[in-house]
């Protein structure tokens, strides 16, 4: 499934401008403060001082007048630092997305998504999980609703080695299981991994896109070179 | 000096409690109950539910949106609002009673617009309306206080998830919030019960219109003491059983 948007204007002292494109997973790639979240979070919630648009499977969700609600958008989101909603329990969290749409089964496809991330035994916990934990929880509540398009922002940066590894095969469950992904990381092993297609932007501009494999081989900016030079050549 | 520590707490604190001790010692279940019998008592306990409870809804109704949109905002005219909002705790009541019998009596403006039948000084609109100039202010803070501890990105979150705007804040938003919120409608449902000096000033003390308990108090102190001391143990209980209903009504939401 096909997305692009675009954004201009400024956001407090920042100013973007940025065109964007992808399918399948798409790596959203950049230095530090370059807009990469921002980017992501204005798929549902452009901040009003930016003008532009945004368009998934041929169709405007917002811009030139349009503005389909965040509800019906089929997108869903995964912050960096997610949290359960408060008072509910991992379950309930996961239940929400099918709830709020009326599927009679909510709890089952909760169930379900609970075990193949691997935290169904924490299915009646409301608090106290550790920071993996959370972004798997996080995950099957989004998987759970079904989106067209799952934004992932930086899903391993709050985690140690052995979060890493745990939270691996659920990221591998989703990017499997939605039509497209854009994924915010830092990691060239994860585009390496994971990626269909790059996006890179910096200092609130887009600067390169294309596949892992042509970016890496011709980076067109300092960070990009530096960025792809710890990984194995593309073959 | 620790000696001299403890008598000052102790002094404030006997301040505080001997009073409503000697209060509560000196009428017995059968002083409230002439009370009950009594028609000017019965009559200001009905003036007083029905203006405390309509003064609750209506700072509810009105405060909740304010109080999310002063937790949202981040302008200065919100900043001004917030500051506003806080100005009747400051204010004496019967300053309170002064600036609305200006504003809705039969000189003001409200009369200039509407006519003089408009005027709702001496009504039962009256009251509630010092009531909620009085209390609204409690409710209003800690909601907003509240309001500014929900995670907009959980609300977005939610959002993305399929809940409508609404929705998304009672299912997400609310249940972190309630404890305060209730705290909030308590305080101002108290504040309202005991409005006193601008409902005097602003709506008088009419028997079965305008005369709440705290007025009808006042007003048995002229006569009958003993009445006057019933009035206040039955006001006390009024306050704690709505207190408690307040409170039940929040939980089960």
């Amino acid at each position: 499934m096909k997305w692009s948007i675009k954004l201009r204007g400024t956001v407090g002292e920042f100013s973007l401008d940025v065109e964007l494109a992808g399918e399948a997973v798409t790596a959203l790639v950049g230095p530090n403060g370059a807009g990469k979240s921002t980017v992501l979070r204005a798929f549902l919630h452009p901040p009003e001082s930016l003008e532009g648009e945004l368009c998934l499977d041929g169709a405007v969700l917002w811009g030139d007048g349009e503005r389909v609600p965040i509800e019906a958008r089929g997108i869903a989101y995964v912050g960096a630092k997610p949290s359960l909603f408060p008072r509910q329990t991992v379950q309930q969290n996961v239940a929400f997305g099918p709830r709020m749409r009326g599927q009679t089964d909510a709890n089952a496809r909760a169930s379900e998504w609970l075990k193949k991330l691997a935290i169904a035994h924490l299915s009646e916990r409301r608090e106290g999980l550790s920071a993996g934990e959370l972004q798997r929880m996080a995950l099957a509540r989004a998987l759970a609703s079904s989106p067209r398009l799952l934004l992932l922002d930086e899903p391993m940066a709050s985690l140690d080695h052995l979060g890493r590894a745990e939270l691996r095969p659920a990221l591998e469950a989703a990017l499997a299981n939605v039509p497209a992904t854009v994924l915010v990381t830092h990691a060239p092993q994860d585009v390496a991994a994971y990626a269909d297609q790059v996006a890179a932007i910096e200092d609130g501009r887009a600067v390169q896109s294309g596949s892992p494999a042509s970016v890496q081989s011709a980076p067109a900016t300092a960070f990009l070179r530096a960025f792809f030079a710890d990984l194995e050549p593309a073959s | 000096m620790k000696l001299l520590r403890r008598l000052a707490a102790l002094l404030l604190v006997s301040l505080l409690l001997v009073p409503l001790a000697l209060l509560a010692g000196s009428v017995g279940p059968a002083d409230v109950a002439s009370a009950l019998a009594d028609e000017r008592a019965l009559r200001a306990l009905g003036v007083s539910l029905r203006t405390a409870l309509a003064s609750l809804l209506l700072i509810l109704v009105l405060g909740t949106p304010l109080a999310l949109w002063l937790s949202r905002a981040t302008g200065r005219t919100a900043r001004v609002v917030e500051a506003c909002v806080d100005l009747p705790v400051l204010l004496p009541p019967a300053v309170a009673g002064v600036a609305l019998l200006s504003a809705f009596g039969a000189r003001g403006p409200w009369v200039a617009l509407f006519g003089s039948d408009a005027s709702l000084a001496f009504t039962s609109a009256a009251v509630i309306l010092a009531q909620v100039f009085v209390g609204s202010p409690f409710y209003v803070r800690s909601a907003t206080e509240a309001f500014r501890t929900v995670d907009a990105e959980s609300l977005l979150v939610a959002r993305s998830l399929g809940a409508g705007p609404w929705r998304a804040f009672r299912e997400v938003g609310l249940p972190a919030t309630a404890p305060a919120l209730a705290a909030g409608a308590t305080l101002s449902l108290a504040r309202a019960l005991g409005e006193f000096g601008a409902t005097l000033i602003f709506a008088g003390s009419l028997m079965g219109r305008t005369q709440t308990l705290p007025l009808a108090i006042y007003a048995a102190l002229e006569d009958d003491l003993g009445l006057a001391v019933a009035l206040s143990l039955l006001l006390t209980l009024t306050a704690l059983a709505l207190l408690a209903c307040v409170r039940l009504l929040v939980r089960s939401a």
